[in-house]
């Protein structure tokens, strides 16, 4: 790993090029520091800018009223009970954090793989990881009963000399999500350091310069810093793939370690990380199409990208199918008569809906990705992307919900309504995805520059 | 501890009277404003010194000699070891005692438990009285004299009293009738003698005075047909041990008859094959009760079709006839009976006329069983010398203004009888004595506070007549006044303590102060049984019954109102515990909708919770109908007892008041509402679910397969190989096991456990969440079809497993295993993640959405000490009532000697379906049960090995009738 | 010191290839992207081994202590020493320890942060990050150096500091 990725073949060639022929390393430098420095003093932000930040900032609002409320008067305010003692909360963690997962499938799996098109995308994908991570971070806190005392499954000396249970899939969550949280940040930081040097050398404004000095950290690129920033970049790739596989799978014990119909299924660990995969995936498109013309991007992220991440989301799609169909055949092959009940409540009980709606907007629609036409028509594969995101949600609260409200007794089956409060808090916490989005859209370069570069050779 | 001190009631108003008022105040503040005015102080203090004869000073505790209490022995089988002091006294409902234990912690009662040595409880409860404590500790209980339901001060009441007495009760009336005359006493059903001598007296003092007995609930059918049958007040008292038939004809028999306790035990003495041989129940009715849940047959009859069946078995029984129509399982039935003469029984319910009642008891002479399934005594009621008269004729005298003054000792027909509340419009001087200012307390005159049951002095007999002593467990908490004492002080008898009363009532049976402690100790008066007599039957009762009994038509639908089973005739409305408890079959709480059999809910497109309106002649109604699977079709059923005006902060305006319909004349007519539907609570939250197979949850057969293979139950096991090495058993192994054979679905264990465990209730609201607290609950499953369903009772409660899913995630090890065997919950270490809840197959762990707690309408000191109260976020279960484990541990170190631990629930349980104790003791009752071929675990396939097992139900079906 | 700006990355190596063979010369290049050098090696891949080793294994460890030798508990009638379930943590703990590892062993041996650095105060430093290429050499006797920089046709010579 000597260079940059792709250096081996020319990215600018070919009738379908991932970046437009005339760009050079240079333009790209300017055009980046100049969309995220804005030297020319003109407006602050562009106008799009302000009202998604405000329109993110009200929903910030609403969430932090709902969790001051859930503070002050308890888990009882939530739609949960008795035989659904998991709602909105776990539902939505698995969900944020399943999102959360593109980011690093793209910048990680696909460094180690080579994939030209990656380096356009990584650091937009990352930092939708980042944003993501911390929204699913609020959950496992707020689910508690008691969550002054989250701190508990942290193994801290105490004078109780009590430890956290280690059998529990709830502890190995705890500790995947820290090192996931943990090292998504310090990875998207590590191959920012250059292009934080770039900002910093090219500043005009005073703050500007202070801002970017102190985060490039002295980063001047000398052969030396050079020499040890590639293999150690490398291998921190290596260890982001696998890590977000088995924080996925561990998101999949959750469930799979426990004992209620519809939970205990060895398929889970795959099963969850194939739902990532295709959240991930669809979560980048989602982004990057408004995102493309709004930045300017097109000479960099090109119809190829496009096309590879329509794959990519049919691909995932096909997975998560797989893992659906592999639902129905272990529950109606296995012996537990419970498990068969549950199904069948599953796809004509009371939320029925749920299910067929997680077949549809999962499975049904991304078949159009198909056709090459479809994949590069921005109108439709928008769509695509928010009906999967919204199916991935819908499936979390079939396995969720629909398994707790019919489980082996008769007499403990059970239904649940989430409240004005649930829904507040899930809207709250898509406003906190938004505004640290939209901030990391304005300070920080969405292209990775100095990798870009590399890819681009030098230029004439 | 039971009030200790040295002054009795009659030096009191002497020392009183030396009191300057100032200390009077500090001793009574609600005298302040008596004693500020001018006022006859020497009258006050009298009043005074009756509220000191009921125990009104610190430390006063009227009459007993050595001013002590006597503990009771503890030798007796059902008795609670290990707690600190237990005083024996009874629980009077409708005039009937059920003997009960009360223990105390710390000098307050907080537990009820039942008295072995009390035929009527043998050491089982029922719901109402595992409930009393709350009632006891009742805040809204009276606190003073009310004047037209304002507060009023004693001196004004004494004047009201002084004038009632110069006019009524002048010994020469103006008119020259008899002094006395106008004035009329109206109390429930009377079986305490001491009650009865006084009231006896007033008669005596006042001849022109007139005594009324009446019960919201009551018995008089039953009585009157005993009269018919044997031209003498008579009871019959059936011995379920020795009948090996019993056709239970809307029989209460199980779950609300005097006496239901002890037949309830006699019963299920001969329901397990494994233990004996069964007997056979054969219950007819209209609407599901225990006792049909408990039959081996039931069969749905509206009245009509009831009617008809006794018509058809009195003239096969009586005469011989060969059964001819009818429906088709009547000749099996009667063959049945036939076969069996001498050991078969039939029980007629208390709803149905005298002329009925007396045709039953002629059948049962005729199948020969008397003196040995059942026996005619002497009744347990109080006899007076003059006639008794009931209800109707006190208020035909009220509306011809012929009653100048009314005393209405504890019993609430303003609410019950509605017509009453118009007629007391014609009274002079009405005043009620009752314990709390409901209904008829505002409605009368003047209302004095009475003490509370469990702060008097009294007696009581049970069902077969043994008399129970009643004994105060506390000062009065609110300063109510004795019964008795208040009764002559408002006919200005001589006053005389209450126990003095008591005591000289038994003089002659209990002599020595040392009979009289044993009593006291035992709580039962030995040899007070009703004696059998041998009247014979009356020729007239042994005609065939033709009763037009009420008047009906099959067209229109039947409305039949029944007591509720917790609130019983209203009392138990502002006792949440009661209002929270799922009532048996419909699991429905805080609510009493009209309940409709499946067909008419067909017909009329109704679904739970829709609102009909019901009309009968001037009654009106508002209520959501509930489904009610094997309701005879044409039949609706309430509930009565809801829907007070005065009961409390927590029973005001809850459910319906269906009272009105009693009497009223005309068809029924029910309309659908058009306004939407009333969310109804119930802790099923699935609604019924009707066929659902429960066969593998809640097993059940028939005794030709036990015949066939003892152990066909066992089905599914758990499997054997395990992947782990089970941890070592420690020094103990606790286990229970369930007999559904026994469980008759009562619900005393399910209080029990609350009362025990400080289980907060929620309120309707958090139950329609599905939040309700419970940590045993009784399972109802349905089987078949909607119309006639088999339905069984499973109680649920934490299985306590030895490979227990609740532990193994939860992550701060909140739940963990202890080295006896049980899954502890560590309330300071959890953090509410809830996965143990949902990860538990049996769905038995409760989560404390709110601080549930802290919103109790109750005083802190009501709690259980040994049991700490959960707070908000923390997730609770059954833990085998480990504070009582504790105890015996504690109490087995220090003594040497092992104690046996009996559970809240094992000790309620009036049917004995509860065995728990150390599994590895093969001598133990538990590991007997265990080794019973019908023992098996539920939900054996999740591999959790709980130490809770079941015995599976027999049913002892009549081959000759196809299911 | 002197510091040279070249266009081309190519002079700029050649220049400090011809540099470094002047003897007491310390030189160092400076440019935006990675240069190709062969057979680059670097000890820091081991360093995050290391660090993965002490995470997974610390990890494991405390476990196994804290359920067999702390606290044992009865959970479930499982074994004190239920290994199979402490790997999850272990391998989350060992990726955790490796990039830690990595990214402030990077910083440790970079010297970083370093916000000045004597280079800074030339002009062509500023467009390093931006696609320039800078030789700076350190040396005694200026005018060598400078000759030989001046050979490869540099954009700029500007001497800095002492």
């Amino acid at each position: 790993m000597t260079r940059g990725v792709g250096m081996d073949v020319d990215v600018t060639q070919g009738n379908d090029p991932l970046i437009y022929p005339q760009e050079t390393p240079a333009s790209l430098t300017e055009r980046v520091c100049v969309a995220t420095l804005r030297p020319d003093g003109g407006m602050w932000a562009p106008m799009w800018w302000w009202m998604c930040l405000g329109v993110a900032l009200l929903l910030v609002g609403m969430g932090a009223v709902s969790v001051a409320w859930l503070f002050y008067a308890g888990l009882g305010i939530w739609g949960i009970d008795w035989p659904v003692a998991w709602g909105f909360d776990i539902l939505n963690y698995v969900w944020w954090i399943a999102i959360a997962s593109g980011g690093t499938f793209i910048s990680a799996l696909f460094f180690l793989l080579r994939a030209p098109w990656r380096t356009s995308l990584n650091r937009l994908a990352e930092s939708l990881t980042l944003c993501a991570a911390l929204c699913a971070a609020i959950f496992p806190i707020l689910h508690l009963g008691r969550p002054q005392f989250f701190y508990w499954l942290f193994p801290y000396p105490n004078t109780m000399g009590l430890w956290a249970q280690f059998r529990s899939p709830l502890v190995w969550d705890f500790f995947a999500i820290l090192a996931y949280v943990t090292c998504s940040i310090l990875f998207w930081y590590f191959g920012l350091l250059p292009d934080l040097a770039t900002l910093r050398d090219r500043a005009q404004r005073r703050w500007q310069q202070v801002f970017y000095g102190v985060l490039a950290l002295g980063f001047r690129g000398s052969a030396r810093q050079w020499r040890h920033y590639g293999p150690v970049y490398g291998v921190l790739a290596a260890l982001m793939a696998p890590l977000v596989v088995s924080v996925h799978s561990i998101v999949g014990m959750d469930f799979a370690g426990g004992a209620a119909t519809g939970w205990h299924s060895t398929e889970f660990p795959p099963f969850f990380v194939f739902g990532a995969a295709l959240s991930g995936f669809a979560i980048v498109l989602l982004v990057l199409l408004p995102l493309r013309p709004a930045l300017g991007l097109e000479p960099y992220v090109t119809d190829r990208h496009v096309d590879v991440l329509g794959r990519l989301l049919l691909t995932s799609s096909l997975c998560v199918a797989y893992a659906y169909v592999m639902d129905v055949f272990s529950t109606f092959y296995g012996p537990d008569q419970a498990d068969r009940t549950m199904f069948a409540f599953r796809l004509h009980g009371l939320y029925a809906p749920v299910y067929w709606g997680t077949i549809i907007l999962n499975i049904v629609f991304p078949q159009l990705l198909w056709w090459r036409a479809i994949r590069l028509n921005p109108a439709v594969v928008w769509p695509i992307c928010l009906g999967v995101l919204v199916g991935m949600w819908l499936e979390r609260f079939q396995i969720i919900v629909t398994s707790l409200a019919h489980t082996q007794l008769v007499s403990a089956w059970g239904q649940y309504t989430p409240t004005v409060w649930e829904w507040s808090l899930l809207c709250g916490t898509i406003g906190l995805f938004l505004t640290a989005f939209l901030l990391l859209v304005r300070f920080i370069p969405m292209l990775a520059m100095a990798e870009m570069r590399a890819m681009l050779g030098d230029g004439p | 501890m039971p009030p200790l001190g040295r002054s009795g009631g009659a030096d009191a108003s002497d020392r009183l009277a030396g009191l300057s008022d100032d200390e009077l105040v500090r001793q009574f503040p609600r005298l302040e404003g008596a004693l500020s005015h001018a006022l006859d102080r020497r009258r006050t203090l009298r009043l005074l010194a009756l509220a000191l004869a009921s125990g009104g000073l610190k430390g006063c505790d009227p009459g007993t000699p050595d001013r002590g209490f006597v503990s009771a022995v503890r030798a007796a089988e059902g008795v609670v070891p290990g707690v600190p002091n237990i005083y024996a006294t009874a629980h009077v409902r409708d005039g009937y005692a059920e003997g009960i234990l009360v223990t105390h912690q710390m000098g307050r009662p907080i537990k009820v438990e039942g008295n072995p040595a009390h035929p009527g409880s043998r050491g089982g409860t029922d719901v109402m009285a595992q409930a009393l404590i709350h009632d006891f500790y009742d805040p809204d209980r009276a606190i003073g004299p009310l004047h037209h339901g304002m507060p009023a001060s004693w001196q004004d009441l004494t004047g009201a009293m002084q004038r009632m007495r110069s006019t009524v009760m002048a010994p020469r009336r103006p008119d020259g009738t008899r002094s006395g005359t106008g004035l009329r006493i109206l109390t429930g059903t009377v079986t305490s003698p001491t009650m009865g001598r006084a009231i006896a007296q007033i008669m005596q003092a006042y001849p022109g005075a007139i005594w009324h007995q009446w019960d919201a609930i009551g018995r008089k059918h039953v009585r009157q047909g005993g009269m018919l049958a044997y031209g003498q007040a008579v009871s019959v008292l059936p011995d379920l041990t020795q009948a090996d038939v019993v056709l239970a004809l809307d029989s209460d028999l199980l779950d609300s008859a005097p006496g239901h306790l002890a037949f309830a035990r006699d019963f299920a003495m001969r329901r397990n094959p494994v233990r004996g041989t069964m007997n056979r129940l054969y219950a007819v009715e209209a609407t599901p009760s225990l006792t049909g849940v408990a039959a081996d047959h039931r069969f749905i009859a509206s009245p009509v079709m009831l009617d008809e069946v006794i018509g058809r078995l009195s003239a096969g029984l009586l005469q011989d006839e060969a059964p001819s129509g009818g429906p088709e399982w009547l000749g099996p039935v009667m063959r049945d009976l036939r076969a069996h003469r001498g050991r078969a029984f039939i029980h007629l319910g208390p709803d149905h006329p005298p002329e009925v009642h007396a045709t039953v008891h002629a059948m049962n002479e005729a199948l020969g069983g008397r003196g040995r399934v059942f026996d005619v005594l002497e009744p347990p009621e109080y006899r007076t010398p003059s006639p008794v008269d009931d209800l109707p004729t006190l208020m035909e005298d009220m509306e011809d203004g012929r009653v100048e003054a009314l005393l209405i000792v504890d019993v609430n027909p303003v609410h019950q009888v509605p017509r009453l509340a118009a007629a007391l419009r014609h009274v002079p001087t009405s005043i009620t004595l009752a314990d709390r200012p409901h209904e008829t307390a505002v409605a009368t005159n003047w209302h004095v506070p009475l003490a509370h049951g469990m702060e008097d002095w009294g007696d009581a007999r049970g069902h077969d007549g043994t008399v129970a002593l009643i004994q105060p467990q506390a000062m009065p908490l609110y300063g109510g006044m004795n019964a008795l004492a208040a009764l002559h002080a408002c006919v200005g008898l001589p006053l005389r303590p209450a126990i003095d009363m008591v005591r000289a009532t038994w003089r002659d049976l209990l002599p020595s102060q040392r009979d009289w402690h044993d009593a006291l100790a035992t709580g039962v008066i030995a040899g007070t049984a009703c004696r059998s007599i041998d009247a014979l039957l009356q020729p007239a009762a042994s005609r065939v019954a033709s009763p037009a009994s009420f008047p009906r038509s099959a067209a229109q639908p039947v409305l039949l109102l029944r007591p509720d089973p917790y609130l019983w005739d209203g009392r138990g409305a502002n006792n949440p515990w009661l209002q929270e408890l799922p009532r048996p079959l419909s699991k429905v709480v805080w609510d009493n909708p009209l309940l409709i059999p499946p067909d008419l809910a067909r017909d009329m497109k109704l679904r739970n919770g829709d609102v009909v309106t019901l009309s009968q002649g001037q009654a009106r109604a508002r209520l959501p109908v509930w489904i009610q699977p094997g309701q005879a079709s044409g039949c609706v059923v309430g509930l009565l007892g809801w829907g007070r005006q005065h009961a409390g902060a927590t029973g005001d305006d809850v459910g319906t008041d269906l009272y009105p319909f009693r009497d009223a004349p005309g068809p029924l007519r029910i309309e659908v509402a058009k306004e939407t539907a009333i969310p109804v609570a119930c802790t099923e939250h699935h609604a019924t679910i009707i066929g659902t197979a429960p066969s593998e949850i809640a097993r059940h057969g028939t005794l030709e397969q036990f015949r066939g293979n003892p152990a066909f139950l066992a089905g599914k096991q758990e499997p054997d190989a395990s992947l782990y090495r089970r941890p070592p058993d420690g020094p103990v192994a606790w286990g229970m096991s369930i007999d559904l054979n026994a469980c008759i679905g009562c619900n005393a264990c399910v209080t029990a456990c609350q009362v025990e465990n400080n289980i907060p209730v929620v309120g309707r609201d958090e139950v329609l969440r599905q939040r309700e607290m419970h940590w045993l609950r009784i399972d109802r499953f349905h089987e078949g079809t909607p119309d006639a369903p088999d339905t069984f009772f499973q109680p649920m409660l934490c299985m306590h497993c030895e490979q227990a899913p609740c532990e193994t995630v939860c992550p701060v090890g909140a739940t963990t295993h202890d080295s006896e065997g049980l899954n502890v919950m560590v309330y300071n270490r959890c953090i509410g993640t809830k996965f143990c809840s949902n990860n538990c197959p049996y769905k038995v762990r409760r989560f404390n959405y709110f601080a549930f707690a802290q919103h109790e309408n109750r005083p802190a000191i009501s709690r259980n000490p040994d049991v700490s109260v959960r707070t908000r976020g923390v997730m609770e279960k059954c833990t085998f009532c480990v504070q009582r484990i504790a105890q015996a541990r504690i109490a087995t170190d220090r003594d040497g000697v092992a104690e046996q631990v009996v559970t809240a629930c094992q000790a309620a349980c009036p049917t004995r379906a509860i065995s728990f104790g150390d599994i590895h003791d093969p001598a133990a009752e538990v590991t007997r049960h265990k080794a019973s071929p019908l023992s098996y675990a539920a939900l054996p396939e999740q591999g959790t090995y709980p130490r809770v097992t079941y015995e599976g139900r027999i049913r002892n079906r009549n081959p000759d009738i196809g299911s | 010191m002197i510091v040279a700006a070249f266009a081309t990355e190519s002079a700029m190596h050649d220049a400090a290839a011809e540099l470094r063979r002047v003897p007491g010369c310390a030189v160092e290049t400076y440019g935006a992207t990675q240069p190709q050098e062969e057979g680059a090696w670097s000890i820091l891949p081991l360093v995050m081994l290391g660090g993965g080793m002490m995470g997974g294994l610390g990890g494991f460890g405390m476990q196994a202590y804290a359920t067999t030798i702390s606290y044992p508990l009865d959970i479930g009638g499982r074994p004190d020493f239920s290994w199979p379930s402490y790997i999850p943590a272990t391998f989350e703990l060992a990726v955790l320890g490796a990039v830690l590892a990595g990214i402030f062993g990077y910083f440790i041996t970079m010297r970083l942060p370093c916000l000045y650095d004597p280079v800074d105060d030339a002009v062509a430093m500023r467009d390093v990050m931006a696609g320039g290429h800078v030789v700076v050499a350190c040396t005694g006797d200026m005018s060598g150096v400078r000759e030989i920089l001046a050979r490869h046709d540099p954009l700029s010579i500007e001497v800095v500091g002492s």
